[in-house]
């Protein structure tokens, strides 16, 4: 599943640090999250959608 | 080096998980030593019933008390780092089983010694170190 996670921690400058702070993960987790590795759960999908302020279609993309 | 050490050691981890591992740690220190004690105990002195109970008590607290911990460190984890362990103690299990199969056949080939319980302990705690690495570079 593709995801703008970098792009939209970008235009918060945050870190990577800062963003797994933020949602309670460990860096290595949005690290993962980031390069399309690991797809998160639908509870830490809502988290980042409340974080960024963003609809879940927003952040994630099928790749179908 | 900094990501290396990230990667293979967990470094990584929110404080919470770091204090949740180290209470895992502290426990499965403590069962281990009271393994020795027990061990010790009863091949130096000639310990009577009461010592023996008194030792298994303790030993099986302390081996409670860390079970108890890694469970909680786990439900504690975020769900990539325990997919990861979980996947660890999976990968563990398997090759311990394979190993100790193997060598039960080599064994009674007379190629390699009967296998004992020392072998199951650290294949299990071998391919657990293993495991974890290989889940953490795969997911990096």
């Amino acid at each position: 599943m593709k995801n703008r996670l970098k792009v939209l921690r970008a235009e918060q400058n945050w870190t990577q640090a800062d963003l797994a702070e933020r949602l309670e993960v460990s860096r290595q987790t949005v690290i993962a999250i980031e390069k399309g590795k690991f797809d998160p759960s639908l509870t830490l999908a809502f988290k980042m959608a409340r974080l960024f302020e963003q609809p879940i279609e927003a952040i994630f993309e099928d790749e179908l | 080096m900094s990501r290396f050490t990230e990667i293979v050691f967990g470094t990584g981890l929110p404080k919470r998980d770091h204090n949740n591992e180290k209470r895992v740690n502290l426990w499965a220190f403590a069962w281990a030593g009271t393994l020795l004690l027990a061990m010790a105990t009863m091949t130096t002195f000639n310990a009577g019933l009461l010592a023996l109970i008194a030792l298994l008590a303790l030993h099986l607290y302390c081996a409670l008390r860390a079970i108890n911990a890694y469970r909680y460190f786990l439900r504690e984890l975020d769900e990539m780092e325990r997919k990861v362990q979980l996947d660890a103690i999976a990968f563990s299990f398997a090759m311990t089983i394979v190993i100790f199969s193997t060598g039960s056949i080599l064994a009674v080939a007379d190629i390699v010694p009967e296998l004992n319980a020392a072998v199951v302990v650290l294949s299990l705690s071998l391919c657990y170190v293993a495991g974890l690495i290989i889940g953490r570079l795969r997911l990096s």
